[in-house]
């Protein structure tokens, strides 16, 4: 019986170093596990983020808590700007952080840049975002123009741009 | 020493189940018997989320996937749907088990890709429910996305009720 409990400690033990690992120390998430820190190098923003539209998800760390978070989100590079896309069903944990502090850093490539996130609230801008945003996301066309419902779900989107000196939360 | 690795080699097994997916986390088979899928699923519609119990063999594999109703049938739908194994368990085994609302239901996924009408019905849905927002027209982008094309490849079914006497009723967990 000692033998089992011994057998159980050491498994949840392994568990929870694990877990500890990938959420402290990897350098990012980890399979669904989302990371602390990001290790990548630290790089000035480029002109036009066209080039990170090729990556499926964007891996950005938001530091608004006490512990660092890092995890994998839907993106769009539009018109040369990166836009963050953070829909309501995923839970509002990354928007509530950007609501604190809305820096953010971005790795692509292994090169981290230092972003801060600016709601997008305009109706045109939104509307002009969505087309190229559902198309990319969901595989879905749209035609004509474009209306809120005002119910259900939501999409929050965000522009990320330089951070202007003392920027910040 | 025996009973030391059952009990360790238990605790992992019930990490990854018998008992559905947890939050991002896949899970193993849903405990518990399953009515079959009414044929108005619009009680489903309020949900964002649901959870699907799919076959491959004697392995069971539960994960949480998007859905909506349209004209009262439920659909669910994924994205880079060939990486998915729901998705290529579903294809090679129609059977599913749906956790809705907390309660079981059995059905058949049946993929739609022929009526542009269905389509384009589920597309606007899809962007009323997930995205807030409605449109004039939209229609999903079929098949896989060609080189230099960033789009997801979107695959949709329409959940059925299970096919069978008695409409499957009550089918076990396993």
């Amino acid at each position: 019986m000692r033998k089992a409990a011994l057998a159980l400690v050491a498994l949840l033990l392994l568990l929870g170093g694990g877990f500890a690992w990938a959420r402290l120390l990897a350098g990012g998430p980890v399979g669904p596990i989302p990371g602390g820190r990001l290790h990548g190098e630290p790089a000035a923003a480029p002109a036009d983020w066209s080039f990170a539209n090729r990556e499926p998800y964007l891996l950005v760390e938001s530091d608004a808590w006490t512990l660092p978070w890092s995890g994998r989100v839907w993106f769009l590079a539009h018109e040369g700007r990166l836009h963050l896309l953070l829909p309501s069903f995923f839970g509002d944990g990354l928007k509530r952080r950007l609501d604190d502090d809305p820096r953010l850093r971005v790795e692509i490539d292994g090169q981290v840049y230092e972003q801060v996130a600016v709601p997008v609230r305009d109706d045109a801008a939104l509307a002009d975002l969505l087309a190229p945003v559902v198309r990319r996301q969901f595989a879905i066309e749209i035609e004509g123009s474009v209306r809120r419902v005002g119910q259900g779900a939501d999409l929050w989107a965000y522009r990320l741009e330089d951070p202007s000196p003392g920027s910040g939360g | 020493m025996t009973r030391a690795w059952f009990l360790a080699l238990a605790t992992l097994l019930c990490a990854c189940g018998p008992w559905g997916p947890k939050g991002i986390f896949a899970g193993g088979p849903y405990l518990g018997a399953a009515e079959p899928l009414p044929a108005d699923a619009s009680f489903a519609d309020p949900e964002p989320l649901i959870g699907i119990e799919t076959r491959s063999g004697w392995l069971r594999h539960s994960v949480t996937i998007l859905c909506l109703v349209s004209e009262g049938r439920l659909y669910v739908m994924a994205r880079h749907a060939p990486t998915k194994r729901w998705v290529r368990d579903v294809v090679a085994d129609p059977r599913v088990r749906l956790e809705i609302g907390g309660r079981l239901y059995a059905g058949r996924a049946v993929r739609v890709d022929g009526s542009a009408d269905e389509d384009a019905r589920i597309a606007r849905a899809f962007l009323r429910k997930y995205v807030g927002v409605d449109v004039d027209a939209a229609r999903f982008l079929a098949g896989a996305p060609e080189a230099g094309d960033d789009h997801a490849e979107i695959w949709s079914f329409r959940i059925d009720p299970p096919a069978g006497p008695h409409g499957g009723r009550s089918e076990g967990a396993s």
